[in-house]
């Protein structure tokens, strides 16, 4: 009930057919790169996942990660800008279940930008690599994994939007965070599992135990900001 | 009116928009990090860059490719919507000035934000080198010829990215959209760069006269040189087709 | 003699006509009150004296200057306040103001004049988004009056207003033309606002101009007509109800 009327408020917002134009963009990102130049890459040594996704998903992962910020942005942004959210809160309704609804539009939307994704992928591993049926299980596990990678990251944006009032300034939050992952990108340890950097993460250069520690500490991210959202609620019940 | 005291009036506009704080914030972060993380220009492998070299054109490549963009993209958004927000822009129009010559004051205030971020980017470098050299002991003060020269070709080469999106953001009306599609073709320049066709994105030109740089100053790396042509008339033409094109959209909507 | 004047102005969107064939004659150092329910085509007809819109069909003269090609000329001479007033948020009322005497290119002291005509002088330092709603309309309206310009578009000027602001800013409309030699153009949807103000009445439904004259003609009109003429909101009611009457029977 939450999501149905969730979906039907981002109606004209332009949110829609952002997504589409995200989605495809990224999708797009790995056939022009190998498209354009496939020589730097058919003749490399390792497998056609690993190769496909160490060229393509730094680029793949930052458009659609920017993609989620802008989304986050816009959910939160209609019920601010009119003033709708005041409405929404003297409603026999539960604010918790607003944020959790929108969380759960951009999931299935996330979903749908990394099937494009994953097409993509296959795409360009069965046109210039003839990859075969491993490989294509490789690439969708990769998707399922990233799927996983992004959950911290909206749960984070989102949980920002509904804080700031202000769409320009939780954009800004989305965008530095976003600047800062580039820049860190290659240090590891303790910062590449923040929000902003695990989307990053590329499945098929990890082993069994990391990509399993990932999986749990992304669990462990959404599970908390989902939380700390929660809390968040009940004291701005409270205190305002 | 003459243009100069139009873009004085437009200055003023500017007031109390925080933006100075928008163009100071990621500089700040940029040598932050950059004097956090001094230790690994000495780690650097087979580049046969120097540390000092290596502070240098990391820092101004990771601005030059993503910072320095957005930052003009967030700036044009903020300068249309001062005008659409309350409506300012419909008094203008019922102003005795012509609409074009409005929309190109207001690109040269976004060229001059431009400009303030590559200052204190610039000024930024030098207490960060010395911090940085202290914290290392070892001296990462580049010449400042070196640096002005560096900041000077990065800076003249967004132009026509700035007004690209420009163009972007008087045309589009949502300030969300406008920014989303300034800063999503940001991210792909890294991919144009190294095709043969990168002199007709724009976004590609700040990036890759630091890459350029960065080339020159690894002995290693190789050259990554460029033609000047088709680079430059391109670069014009686009300019001029932007900025045209800006000018035409300027207030369209409000004269609908 | 007429200062303002159109001939079968029209403007058309895809779907509608906003303003049909309208010819309008305004009067030198008069007040002419724009009359017609919401929607009627007056916003759309001053947008089109300003330049902010394109006329489909027709044309119009203001102080014998012609659209397009003088119209940085009638800029010059027009003060105008359209739609709901229009400002720069995070700049003072002083400020706002001071950016349009720079583009004016007027004395120093016509803000301070400006500011003293609406009564916005001790909030001068208050930024505009802080104004309430009152405010930001004096503010609009000080941004018209600034430079006492010989012609006066006013779009709904009192919308917003308290009942005192309200009396306020109808005598400072009336006392204009006297005191500066200015002619006004003020549109609103409530005749009995317009008779306290206006020397002439343009009475406006759906684009077409129904009436234009003054308050005795009006009268005179009403009586040859059949519509009720003891009082004039009723007159006119009856006016625009005949006039969707005929258009539904049209259509």
């Amino acid at each position: 009930m939450t999501s149905a009327l969730e979906w039907n408020k981002l109606k004209r917002t332009g949110f829609f057919p952002a997504f589409l134009a995200g989605g495809l963009l990224a999708a797009a990102a790995p056939v022009v790169n190998i498209g354009a130049r496939p020589e730097s890459f058919v003749n490399k040594q390792d497998s056609p996942a690993v190769i496909l996704m160490g060229a393509n998903w730094q680029l793949m992962s930052m458009l659609l990660s920017f993609l989620l910020i802008i989304g986050a942005c816009i959910m939160y942004h209609t019920e601010f800008a009119d003033n709708a959210m005041q409405r929404m809160d003297t409603l026999p309704k539960r604010p918790e279940s607003l944020f959790f609804g929108k969380c759960s539009v951009l999931l299935v939307l996330t979903a749908g930008a990394l099937v494009l994704g994953g097409a993509a992928l296959w795409f360009c591993g069965w046109k210039w690599f003839s990859a075969d049926r491993i490989f294509t299980t490789e690439i969708w596990k990769s998707m399922g994994f990233s799927f996983a990678m992004f959950l911290p990251l909206l749960l984070c944006m989102t949980a920002v939007s509904s804080i700031c009032k202000n769409m320009w300034i939780s954009l800004g939050i989305g965008t530095i965070c976003l600047f800062m992952t580039s820049i860190l990108q290659n240090g590891g340890g303790i910062l590449s599992y923040l929000p902003f950097m695990m989307p990053m993460k590329v499945y098929p250069n990890l082993n069994g135990a990391q990509a399993v520690r990932c999986l749990i500490i992304s669990c462990g991210e959404t599970a908390g900001f989902g939380l700390l959202e929660i809390i968040y609620f009940k004291i701005r019940r409270n205190f305002t | 009116m003459s243009f100069l005291s139009l873009a004085g009036v437009e200055l003023r506009k500017t007031r109390r928009s925080g933006i100075l704080w928008i163009l100071v914030i990621p500089v700040f972060l940029i040598w932050l990090t950059a004097v956090i993380n001094a230790d690994i220009n000495f780690t650097i492998g087979n580049e046969g860059i120097s540390p000092e070299n290596n502070f240098f054109i990391q820092s101004f490549m990771g601005y030059a490719w993503f910072m320095f963009p957005a930052s003009i993209v967030i700036s044009t958004v903020m300068l249309v919507q001062t005008e659409r927000k309350n409506k300012g822009i419909l008094k203008m129009l019922a102003l005795p000035v012509s609409a074009a010559r409005l929309c190109l004051v207001k690109f040269s205030i976004l060229l001059l934000l431009a400009a303030v971020q590559m200052f204190f980017m610039t000024l930024a470098y030098f207490p960060s080198a010395a911090i940085a050299s202290r914290i290392q002991d070892y001296n990462f003060m580049l010449p400042v010829m070196d640096i002005l020269r560096e900041a000077g070709i990065i800076y003249i080469s967004s132009i026509p990215m700035a007004a690209f999106f420009w163009m972007l953001a008087v045309s589009i009306q949502t300030p969300i959209f406008s920014m989303g599609v300034g800063m999503a073709s940001i991210v792909p320049s890294v991919l144009l760069i190294n095709t043969k066709i990168w002199f007709a994105y724009p976004m590609c030109y700040p990036f890759l006269m630091a890459a350029s740089r960065m080339h020159e100053l690894a002995s290693n790396m190789g050259t990554f040189a460029f033609e000047l042509m088709p680079f430059i008339p391109v670069a014009v033409g686009c300019t001029v087709v932007c900025l045209f094109a800006a000018c035409i959209r300027f207030g369209q909507a409000e004269r609908r | 003699m007429n200062i303002i004047e159109t001939y079968h102005l029209t403007k058309e969107y895809a779907d509608f006509t906003a303003v049909a064939d309208l010819n309008m004659h305004i009067r030198k150092g008069s007040v002419y009150g724009f009359l017609g329910p919401n929607g009627a085509g007056k916003s759309t007809t001053m947008k089109m004296f300003l330049g902010l819109t394109k006329p489909t069909k027709g044309r119009f003269t203001i102080n014998s200057n012609t659209f397009p090609r003088d119209r940085m000329k009638i800029l010059r001479e027009v003060g105008s306040f359209i739609e709901a007033p229009a400002f720069y948020g995070n700049l003072t009322g002083e400020e706002n103001l001071e950016i349009i005497r720079k583009i004016l290119g007027l004395p120093k002291s016509s803000v301070s004049d400006a500011l003293e005509l609406v009564g916005l002088t001790q909030y001068r330092k208050r930024l505009a988004r802080k104004y309430s709603l009152g405010m930001k309309q004096r503010l609009g309206l000080a941004s018209a009056l600034i430079g006492r310009p010989p012609i006066l578009f006013l779009d709904e000027p009192t919308n917003g207003l308290d009942p005192v602001g309200i009396h306020e800013i109808r005598t400072l409309i009336r006392s204009l033309p006297k005191k500066y030699d200015c002619t006004v153009l003020v549109s609103s949807h409530l005749l009995p606002e317009v008779e306290l103000m206006a020397d002439d009445i343009g009475i406006l439904n759906h684009g077409r101009l129904l009436f234009e004259g003054n308050l005795q003609e009006l009268r005179q009109m009403a009586d040859f007509e059949g519509y009720p003429s003891d009082n004039l909101e009723d007159t006119f009611l009856a006016m625009v109800e005949e006039d969707n009457r005929k258009r539904g029977a049209g259509k």
